[in-house]
């Protein structure tokens, strides 16, 4: 018996890799590491150009009270430059270039947590992980100890999301079969922090082995209770999952928290545990890289900061022209105009995609009322209209039909005959209702 | 007032003012007698009379009308020049007085009389009011002929009675039908508005930049 | 695998890559295609009526089928729009306007009735996905003003030729349409499975209700369209009719002969669910669909004209706004006075 939600759409899976074991790539010779990495403030280099640097050592910080986690050197090296670079979305984030001298030298902050265990406290559990700059890593990227810290004494039920819904993407997949007992290990201790007593896992069933090695390695134990979820787009966004296995639903604007409920990817887990058991930052993350471009694509455990380039070459290159690199999956994920973009905490997958994906902006046509999208949108909104009113710049019928509660999962575009755009138009939407608020305020 | 200003209120009062097809007034009655091309003339010109009398007279009256009760002047000084030419059509035109029927009497609450009498008449003297009234009559009246030309010449083959199309043509009565009037009048006012537009587009661009820093 | 002999066949990241927004997989529906799914449901019903009334049915829906293409696109030419017919959704509505005229009609019926359609009730309005109400009910509406002509109705197997222009009316066998048989109290004098295979007379498309059921359940498994609206239509004529007979001594008899006759099947499956002219909540859909089956039955029993469909789904078309307005669906999570 599957749990699962109203709406959403079934997407084509093209789960290239979930057979391929994860692979540790060789660190590139040069690493870019974004001082943005996660929801909040941007961090403030602690390191100047000419430094030398090592493997975990604190490269940069945000300010004492401030929303944000460190960053962290994955490799060691000597800092060559600190470089502003433009973003996508056209903001600005600077990286701090590290030129890998290959020596592998770890930093001597790296220790183990020693404390035992009945005598750690929340606050302890909260500062571990927030000096380890863990940061959500299913794509939100939202510093884990403030999401741990706001839910304190709120929150009655955890859930280690593993439904991985998107397209292409097996990194959880091959987590919970290759090593689900750092999952495991590191959501119990989310949960000492938290005072919970149970938290389910959430899987796919397109993920049958993952469910039976999970559940073999839960073995009974009457904290954890693994979930499975009809495979549907979005199962993993954290609304449609909460929904999905305890009936609660999210107001809108609100958090997770505010219904009883926290929500971590699997793979934050696995970093909690090992932030603890090696004293180990994150400073690597398993990416897949796959599409339909390279010759061999592959689950790699990769250091933060590797250009894509670096990760298509280790894939063995080039069977066909990539016309899109998309940095996470190819619903939400952000296309990138530069092969040269390095990993973040926050991609769990780099993909390449050519003509034959169909990935190209098609001419939008008019709108024929077909309905797919309304049927489509897990939110129960009515996204044709939004776009319309958007189009118009008509920002208050546009948030009647329900533009601020979207969640950009691109369900709507997706089953689209019309080929419009319909999230930028939803995003437009957003940014004028925000606007004409805080002019009316 | 000299040639040009006449020339000019009769362009506004035939087209870019045009009582049916811009302004959009006096439209139910445009819609119903328009099923044949002398009904049309007939009651356009009916309107045109009772409208040049009236502005007349009601430019004559404009100082000494109080001005809150002056729709309801307006209403007795229309409705006695309507009470006229109802007994001329009667007496004079009986065939016409019997198809037009019930709209002649309507003629009285015709909102481009009032609209005139309100907007124009009772602020300007006598002779310009008269003029006014004349240009909308005649606008009207062209509105009306172009509509019922339509609608006759394609909902019933003829044109002032005369059967135009030969046998072949069969005619589509739906036009005859109200339902035809208002797809007629739409489409007509479309096309009109399409000109409109155009001339103002070439108006605009005859100025050139100077007319839009200026403005 | 990389080759480094032959470096000039390696292939290497384009200088520019697409940057455009998310989603960046589709699903790959066009609404071309779901307009060819559309045609072909339409088939099996214009093979019977070239069974039945021979190849003329193939020639009106043909030049149903040119009009309404050549004028949309003349339209579109003139306003100096982008020119459209590529879609394929003036295609399918040729074939449902020749679908909505008797075989006898002389040819230029289609053209004008194209015209009329694509110009005037599609094109003025803004082209696809534009339009207020249903074209080709509407042009078939405006046809009516040739009474005699559109509601000349011959019997099945009567042989008329394909290619005329007009059609001789010696060879017309003038046979009353089973509505209006019941509209005088009497049943229709053919049998129950004559009028749902479809030997009867009536408009080309409209005559076979079974195998216009069979494209109906082809665009149902296609996922064209959904069965709201034809299942909430002919219920409640089932219903209604059920309810109230009129003619006949069987309750049932006479639904089902109201039922399978007038085009209703071919109104609600392929006319009232058009996307453009319908509701798109499902809740919307049901109340679309039930007032369509009211008015039709109330068209036929009270109304001046036998048929009631192509009135009632007008009229609930002009609707169609009011009903998607107070049937959006309940947001997830509710709606908070002062959202951020």
């Amino acid at each position: 018996m599957a749990f699962t939600f109203r709406g959403g759409t079934h997407v084509r899976e093209y789960k290239y890799t979930s057979k391929s074991p994860i692979e540790k790539m060789t660190a590139p010779d040069t690493v870019y590491i974004p001082l943005s990495q996660h929801i909040g403030a941007m961090c403030t280099p602690t390191v100047k150009v000419g430094d030398a640097v090592t493997r975990g050592q604190k490269i940069g910080d945000v300010e004492e009270n401030a929303l944000g986690c460190p960053v962290h050197s994955s490799v060691s090296g000597k800092v060559i430059e600190i470089r502003e670079v433009p973003t996508p979305t056209g903001q600005k984030n600077k990286y701090v270039v590290i030129e890998n001298d290959h020596l592998n030298t770890m930093s001597p902050d790296i220790v183990p947590f020693r404390k035992p265990i009945q005598e750690t406290t929340t606050d302890d559990i909260i500062e571990v992980i927030r000096r380890a700059g863990i940061s959500g890593m299913g794509g939100a990227t939202f510093p884990t100890y403030a999401k741990i810290r706001s839910a304190i004494d709120k929150v009655d039920l955890m859930i280690i999301n593993c439904a991985e819904c998107e397209p292409f993407i097996t990194a959880n997949h091959r987590l919970i079969l290759e090593d689900p007992e750092s999952v495991l290990n590191g959501a119990k201790i989310i949960m000492k922090a938290l005072k919970l007593r149970l938290a389910h896992i959430a899987v796919e069933n397109n993920k049958f082995d993952g469910i039976l090695s999970i559940d073999d390695a839960v073995d009974g134990n009457p904290l954890f209770k693994v979930s499975v979820m009809k495979t549907k787009y979005p199962q993993g966004d954290e609304r449609q999952l909460i929904y999905a296995i305890t009936g609660r639903e999210i107001p809108q604007g609100k958090l997770p928290a505010d219904v009883g409920c926290v929500v971590f990817n699997a793979e934050t887990c696995a970093a909690v545990y090992r932030a603890f058991s090696q004293g180990m930052p994150l400073i690597e993350r398993i990416v897949t890289a796959s599409g339909d471009c390279l010759e061999n694509p592959k689950n790699l455990l990769v250091p933060i900061g590797t250009p894509y380039s670096a990760i298509a070459d280790f894939c063995g290159g080039y069977i066909r022209e990539p016309e899109k690199i998309i940095n996470g999956g190819p619903m939400m994920g952000m296309a990138q105009w530069d092969v040269e973009s390095p990993v973040t905490k926050g991609t769990s997958a780099v993909l390449f995609l050519s003509k034959k994906m169909n990935s190209r902006y098609e001419q939008p046509e008019s709108c024929i009322r077909c309905g797919r999208c309304v049927r489509a949108c897990p939110m129960h909104l009515m996204p044709n209209y939004i776009a319309a009113y958007a189009k118009k710049h008509d920002p208050e019928n546009a948030e009647s039909y329900g533009a601020l509660s979207c969640v950009e999962c691109g369900s709507c575009a997706y089953n689209c005959p019309a080929h419009i755009s319909i999230v930028q138009y939803i995003k437009v939407a957003k940014s004028e209702i925000r606007d004409a608020k805080a002019q009316n305020k | 007032m000299n040639g040009k200003k006449i020339l000019s209120q009769f362009k506004k009062g035939l087209l870019t003012r045009n009582p049916v097809f811009v302004q959009l007034l006096g439209m139910c009655s445009a819609l119903a007698v328009t099923t044949t091309v002398v009904n049309a003339l007939g009651m356009g010109l009916s309107v045109t009379a009772v409208l040049i009398c009236s502005n007349v007279i009601i430019s004559l009256l404009r100082n000494i009308i109080p001005r809150q009760i002056r729709i309801a002047s307006y209403i007795v000084i229309i409705s006695g020049f309507v009470t006229v030419v109802e007994m001329l059509l009667e007496a004079f035109a009986p065939t016409i007085s019997k198809s037009l029927g019930l709209f002649i009497p309507l003629i009285v609450v015709n909102c481009i009389i009032l609209a005139r009498a309100e907007a124009y008449a009772s602020k300007h003297e006598v002779l310009p009011s008269a003029i006014d009234g004349l240009t909308m009559g005649v606008g009207y009246t062209v509105a009306l002929v172009v509509l019922a030309f339509v609608r006759e010449l394609f909902g019933s083959g003829t044109v002032l009675g005369f059967t135009v199309f030969g046998d072949w043509y069969k005619p589509a009565s739906m036009l005859i039908s109200p339902a035809g009037a208002f797809i007629t009048l739409g489409c007509i006012i479309a096309v009109v508005q399409k000109f409109l537009m155009k001339k103002e587009d070439r108006d605009f661009k005859k100025e050139g930049s100077e007319g839009k820093l200026n403005g | 695998m990389r080759n480094d002999q032959n470096v000039s066949t390696r292939i290497v990241t384009p200088p520019l890559l697409t940057v455009s927004p998310s989603p960046h997989i589709k699903k790959g529906i066009t609404t071309r295609g779901i307009m060819i799914d559309v045609v072909i449901a339409l088939l099996p019903a214009l093979v019977w009526s070239i069974y039945v009334f021979g190849f003329r049915s193939l020639s009106v829906v043909l030049v149903s089928v040119a009009s309404c293409v050549i004028f949309e696109a003349l339209f579109e030419l003139i306003i100096r729009k982008p020119i459209t017919v590529f879609d394929f959704s003036a295609v399918v509505s040729g074939v449902l306007l020749g679908f909505n005229m008797p075989v006898t009609v002389p040819l230029w019926i289609p053209i004008v009735g194209g015209a009329f359609a694509m110009i005037i009730v599609k094109g003025i309005f803004g082209g696809i996905g534009k339009n207020i109400v249903n074209p080709i009910l509407a042009a078939r509406v405006f046809l009516f003003s040739w009474t005699d002509i559109i509601n000349n109705f011959t019997a099945p197997m009567s042989k008329i030729s394909a290619l005329s222009f007009s059609v001789d009316s010696a060879d017309i066998v003038a046979s009353a349409t089973p509505l209006s048989s019941m509209k005088e109290g009497m049943l229709p004098d053919i049998s129950l499975v004559d009028m749902v295979i479809g030997t009867k007379s009536g408009c080309i498309g409209e005559i076979s209700g079974l195998l216009i059921a069979v494209g109906g359940i082809y665009l149902l498994a296609r996922k064209v369209i959904t069965w709201h609206i034809p299942v909430a239509y002919i219920g409640t004529v089932m219903l209604v009719t059920f309810l109230f007979p009129m003619a006949g001594d069987d309750a049932v008899q006479f639904m089902l002969y109201q039922t399978f006759s007038g085009g209703l099947i071919l109104g609600a499956i392929f006319m009232a669910t058009d996307y453009v002219t319908s509701p798109i909540t499902e809740t919307g859909k049901l109340i679309f669909g039930v007032g369509c089956g009211l008015l039709t039955v109330f068209i036929r029993y009270f109304g001046g004209y036998p048929e009631g469909v192509s009135f009632a789904i007008l009229i609930m078309n002009l609707l169609v706004g009011y009903i998607d307005k107070f049937t959006k669906p309940k947001r997830f999570g509710g709606v908070t006075k002062d959202a951020k």
